[in-house]
């Protein structure tokens, strides 16, 4: 192995070794922090992987949205335990991101962004018509995760770090194996691949589902941990916002993007929201222009640059 | 079922679908001839609409005199946005077209937060009651003054796109961009009209809106994803099928509204319905023809 790869394997055990030991030195709040922080690298990674197939999903908050309703009404109904029905969040959520797929199979990429964008539309005026399973606009209250206070958080935050690592050892993983070759193979040339017999609509599926799976898991968390749900903060488009600008300022197609993109644009939107209150979502609005036209390939893109240029 | 009351709700569907088809037009000229999913279409119907609220509320200019001036303005928009920040992005990957119309939407809509806050504001006009009764029918004034500008507006530009030189050249570069180049038609200039064109038209829809409705900072998302259904309905590119898609979802939301219960609420929702369901038995669009 070169020294560049032991330089990899060592910074990444640090990361963890800090990440483990988080709770021992942060506030209340900043460990609030860290736990968004996590949620959001769950969703960013997780749309990233739907980019490799090079599918566009404007809509990911409804896989949000579902797993957060999923896992309330279920906890509420049976009071099961959390993880039961956080996964059920995750499986609900990939069911309907197969609906979505099967929909979108004829589909040009540019026609799946509208369409996701209406799916995450509808379903949140679903469940705000149907207050009989959702408690409509009013939303849902659930018990606190781990009946509440400080050490509560601590579990809860060692809840989200465990969900945030499955999701980026999925990617890592995804990444290595062979379906990998298959999604960017579509993404490369559609009509090639399935002469190849790479079936593109099986993959394009595939990459739906496991994408909202681990976003409906995360959804599910945030309903417990936030303890209270409701349609406008469930199916917020903002969720989907950050789910695409995430991935693309720390770079697209990598593993460590998202998850980069995930950390600094969730620290740096708490920072905003609150020194600028009104309208601190054009900051958003202007990082993701310069990011399309001056830096495609975003952070990661540009250490490629420099470790190259070495 | 009253009859009268049903006809009322069929008058009231046409009506908002001329609004409606105002902003499809736009939307589909845009995307027929260059193929971009264009998210700003729905800003350019917000600031069409603070601009004859303000112009109104401020030096009482009516929303008639101020119909010219939006579409100048708008018009310039379009040009604008185009020339700086579509067009650098016209050869890459739809995906980031899509996601820098996306953040341009997020700078106009908080710009609008700031500026005008987030409360609903609507202005009053002479003619705001007005309503014409033909027999048990209520016509709005504002609302049937809305419907034949979106008529004639609608008109003018199918009538430039069949008659003048620039009419024809978008219809060569929106049926084959290639062919039309190799026939000598300058396309980036094509790209310029087109896209000021359909904003012009987006603006437009924002004077009529802000006649007949409440206006916000977050109208253009609301409105845009209506328009995106109706495109989808009656075809990319094809106005003739925006026009018969707007009427198509007026309808339905009006009939939604009237005879289900909670129908307002549930009428939100008709235009995904739609879409979806569009989208599964015809991709390609209701009208659409090979």
């Amino acid at each position: 192995m070169s020294n560049n790869g032991y330089l990899k394997i060592l910074s990444l055990l640090i990361l963890l070794g800090v990440l483990f030991s988080v709770p021992s030195f942060l506030s209340q709040y900043s460990l609030h922090m860290i736990i968004l922080v996590m949620v959001f690298v769950v969703i960013s990674t997780s749309w990233n992987i739907l980019v490799w197939t090079h599918q566009i999903s404007l809509g990911h908050a409804a896989f949000f949205g579902i797993g957060a309703y999923t896992a309330a009404v279920v906890y509420n109904t049976w009071q099961l335990p959390i993880y039961f029905d956080m996964v059920l969040g995750g499986v609900f959520a990939s069911m309907g991101a197969i609906l979505v797929g099967i929909i979108c199979l004829r589909m040009a990429p540019w026609a799946l962004a509208i369409a996701t964008l209406a799916f995450a539309e509808a379903i949140k005026i679903l469940v705000i018509m149907l207050p009989g399973l959702t408690e409509g606009a009013e939303g849902v209250a659930i018990a606190p995760l781990y009946g509440g206070g400080q050490t509560a958080k601590v579990y809860a935050y060692y809840l989200a770090l465990g969900i945030a690592l499955v999701t980026v050892l999925s990617a890592y993983l995804l990444k290595r194996s062979k379906l990998y070759f298959a999604f960017t193979a579509i993404h490369d040339d559609q009509e090639a691949a399935s002469m190849l017999g790479i079936n593109p609509t099986k993959y394009k599926v595939m990459a739906f589902t496991i994408s909202a799976f681990f976003v409906g898991i995360v959804g599910g968390f945030y309903a417990h941990y936030i303890s209270y749900i409701d349609p406008h903060a469930a199916f917020n488009i903002q969720i989907s916002v950050e789910a695409q600008i995430m991935p693309l300022m720390g770079g697209l197609y990598t593993v460590a993007g998202p998850v980069l993109g995930a950390f600094i644009l969730t620290l740096l939107g708490e920072y905003l929201r609150i020194t600028v209150k009104t309208g601190y979502l054009i900051v958003y609005g202007f990082i993701l222009v310069f990011l399309i036209l001056y830096l495609p390939k975003g952070l990661m893109g540009l250490v490629a640059g420099w470790t190259r240029r070495k | 079922m009253d009859l009268a009351t049903f006809a009322q709700v069929i008058v009231n569907g046409v009506l908002t679908g001329g609004l409606y088809s105002l902003i499809a037009v736009g939307l589909t000229l845009i995307f027929g001839v260059m193929r971009v999913i264009n998210f700003v279409h729905g800003e350019t119907l917000m600031i069409g609409s603070y601009l004859t609220y303000f112009l109104f509320t401020l030096w009482g200019i009516d929303p008639f005199l101020s119909l010219p001036l939006a579409i100048f303005v708008l018009f310039s928009f379009g040009v604008a946005i185009q020339r700086f920040f579509i067009n650098p992005v016209m050869d890459a990957p739809h995906f980031n077209q899509i996601l820098l119309t996306f953040g341009l939407v997020l700078i106009l809509q908080n710009l609008a937060l700031i500026f005008f806050t987030g409360n609903y504001i609507s202005m009053t006009t002479s003619y705001s009651a007005a309503s014409l009764k033909l027999g048990p029918i209520r016509l709005g004034l504002a609302r049937l003054m809305g419907f034949l500008i979106a008529i004639a507006l609608t008109i003018f530009l199918s009538l430039a796109l069949k008659k003048t030189e620039w009419g024809k050249s978008v219809r060569a570069v929106t049926q084959d961009r290639e062919a039309a180049m190799l026939m000598g038609v300058n396309v980036d200039r094509v790209n310029l009209l087109a896209f000021g064109v359909g904003s012009a038209m987006g603006g437009a829809a924002g004077v009529v809106t802000s006649m007949i409705m409440y206006i916000f900072p977050l109208i253009g998302m609301l409105f845009v994803l209506k328009a995106f259904a109706i495109v989808v309905l009656g075809g990319f590119g094809s106005i003739a099928g925006a026009v018969v898609g707007s009427l198509i979802l007026g309808l339905t939301e009006s009939l939604v509204t009237n005879y289900l219960p909670n129908g307002s609420g549930w009428a939100e929702g008709v235009s995904f319905l739609i879409l979806i369901v569009i989208l599964i038995i015809r991709p390609k669009g209701l009208f659409y023809v090979e």
